[in-house]
C-alpha cells in the first residue's frame, strides 16, 4: 500500500510541473513580443512549432523511460549540454550539412528504437541520442542571434525541449504495465513512420 | 496523515513554483518607473536574465554544498554584492564586465550539474566573486536621481531572498529524482549560457 502511494507521486509531480509550464507561456504571450518576453516566447515556441522536433524529443523521453535507470536520469541532464554544443555551432553559423534530414532521421530512428524496445549499452544509446541532439540544437541555435533577447531565447528553447523530454518520460511510465509497454511500442512505430514520411518529404 | 500528504506535495510544488517564478520575471519590463528606489534595487537583478540565471544556479549550488557552506554563502553573497555595488557607484565598471558576467552563467550552471561537494574555500571564493562582479554591474546602473542608500539595500534584500529560496528548496528535497531535477535545472541554465556566450564572445 505504502509502495503504491510512493509510486503515484512521480506522475503526479510530473503533471503538476507540466500544468505549471502550460499556464506560464500564456502570460508571456499576452504581452508585446519584444525584449525579454519576446525573446523567451520565440525561443519557447521554436521547438514546439515543428512536428519533427516534437516527435523526436518526446521519443527521446519515451526511450529513456523504456531503458530505465541510469539512462532515464542521465538523459535530461546530459541532453541540454550536448544540444548547446550544436546550438553554438548554429549561433556561429558553422556549416552543418543535412540538418533537416538529420532531424527527420532522428524521429525515424528513435521511434524505431522504441518500437523494438531496443536496449543497447548505455554508451551506444548516449552516442545515438547525442548525435541527434547536435542537429536539434543547431536548428534552434541559428535563430538565436535574431531573437529580441538572445539569452531569453536560449532559456525558452532549452526549457521547451526539456519539457518535451519530460512529456516523453511521463508517457514512458506506461512501461511498468505489460499492456502499457505494448502501447509504447505502437506509439514508437507511429513516431518512426512519421519520421519516414518527413524524410521522404525532404527528398520528394 | 494529511500532514504527510502536504509534505509530499511540498517539494514538487516548490519546484513548480520555481519554474513559474522563472517565467513571469521574463515578462517584467526592464525600465522600472513609478516604484521607489528600494524596489528598483530589488527588481533590477530580476529583470536581467544574466543576473537571475546566475543567482538561481548559485542558490541551487549553495544548497547542494551542505548546511554550513550554504549558510556561509547566504551571508557572503549579499555582502560581496553590496561591496561591489558601492564600488560600482564610485569607479567606472571595466569593459570586460558584461562578458565576464555572461561566462559566469555556464560556470555556475555546470557546478550545479556536477552536484559534487566543493571545498569550502573554493565555494566562498566563487560566491564572493559572483557577488562582487554582479554588484559592480548593478552599482553602475545607479545614476543621479536614484538614491544608492535605498537601491543597494533593495539589492541585498532580493539577493538574500533568492538565495534563501534556492537553498531551502534544495535542502528540503529528499527523493533521488528531485535531486536529479535540480541538476536538470543546472543543465538548462548551462545550455542557455553556453549558447549566449557563443553568440556574444
Amino acid at each position: 500500500m505504502k509502495q503504491a502511494r510512493r509510486d503515484f507521486s512521480l506522475p503526479a509531480t510530473g503533471f503538476l510541473i507540466l500544468a505549471t509550464a502550460l499556464l506560464a507561456p500564456t502570460s508571456v504571450l499576452a504581452h508585446n513580443p519584444a525584449g525579454i518576453a519576446g525573446g523567451f516566447a520565440s525561443g519557447f515556441l521554436h521547438p514546439l512549432t515543428g512536428i519533427d522536433h516534437i516527435l523526436a524529443m518526446v521519443a527521446v523521453g519515451i526511450w529513456g523511460a523504456q531503458l530505465g535507470a541510469p539512462a532515464i536520469w542521465a538523459l535530461p541532464v546530459a541532453f541540454p549540454l550536448v544540444m548547446s554544443v550544436g546550438g553554438s555551432l548554429g549561433v556561429r553559423g558553422v556549416f552543418l550539412p543535412g540538418v533537416e534530414i538529420g532531424i527527420a532521421a532522428s524521429a525515424l530512428l528513435l521511434g524505431f528504437m522504441i518500437f523494438r524496445a531496443a536496449r543497447p549499452p548505455l554508451y551506444a544509446a548516449a552516442l545515438l541520442v547525442g548525435f541527434f541532439a547536435i542537429f536539434h540544437g543547431y536548428a534552434h541555435g541559428t535563430e538565436l542571434p535574431n531573437a529580441a533577447n538572445p539569452l531569453a531565447y536560449g532559456v525558452g528553447f532549452v526549457l521547451a525541449t526539456g519539457l518535451l523530454h519530460g512529456s516523453g518520460i511521463g508517457i514512458g511510465l506506461l512501461h511498468r504495465w505489460p499492456s502499457g509497454a505494448r502501447t509504447l511500442q505502437i506509439v514508437g512505430g507511429g513516431i518512426s513512420l512519421t519520421g519516414l514520411f518527413l524524410l521522404v518529404h525532404h527528398f520528394a | 496523515m494529511k500532514l504527510l500528504c502536504i509534505k509530499k506535495i511540498a517539494s514538487p510544488a516548490g519546484l513548480a513554483l520555481l519554474i513559474l517564478l522563472c517565467l513571469p520575471v521574463a515578462v517584467a519590463a526592464h525600465p522600472i518607473k513609478g516604484v521607489g528606489d528600494f524596489y528598483s534595487g530589488m527588481l533590477h537583478p530580476l529583470t536581467a536574465l544574466e543576473f537571475l540565471l546566475s543567482w538561481i544556479a548559485l542558490a541551487l549550488f549553495a544548497g547542494q554544498q551542505g548546511r554550513k557552506t550554504a549558510l556561509l554563502a547566504l551571508a557572503i553573497f549579499p555582502s560581496a554584492l553590496v561591496l561591489g555595488a558601492i564600488l560600482g557607484t564610485v569607479v567606472a565598471s571595466p569593459a570586460w564586465l558584461p562578458a565576464m558576467n555572461l561566462v559566469l552563467i555556464p560556470i555556475l550552471g555546470l557546478a550545479v550539474v556536477l552536484a559534487i561537494s566543493f571545498p569550502t574555500p573554493a565555494t566562498v571564493i566563487l560566491v564572493a566573486l559572483v557577488g562582487l562582479l554582479h554588484g559592480l554591474a548593478n552599482g553602475a546602473e545607479i545614476t543621479a536621481p536614484v538614491s544608492p542608500w535605498r537601491f543597494i539595500p533593495g539589492l541585498a534584500t532580493i539577493a538574500v531572498l533568492v538565495l534563501a529560496y534556492g537553498i531551502g528548496l534544495v535542502r528540503s528535497i529528499k527523493k533521488p529524482w528531485t535531486r536529479i531535477a535540480v541538476r536538470v535545472a543546472g543543465s538548462w541554465i548551462t545550455a542557455a549560457g553556453i549558447m549566449v556566450c557563443a553568440f556574444k564572445l
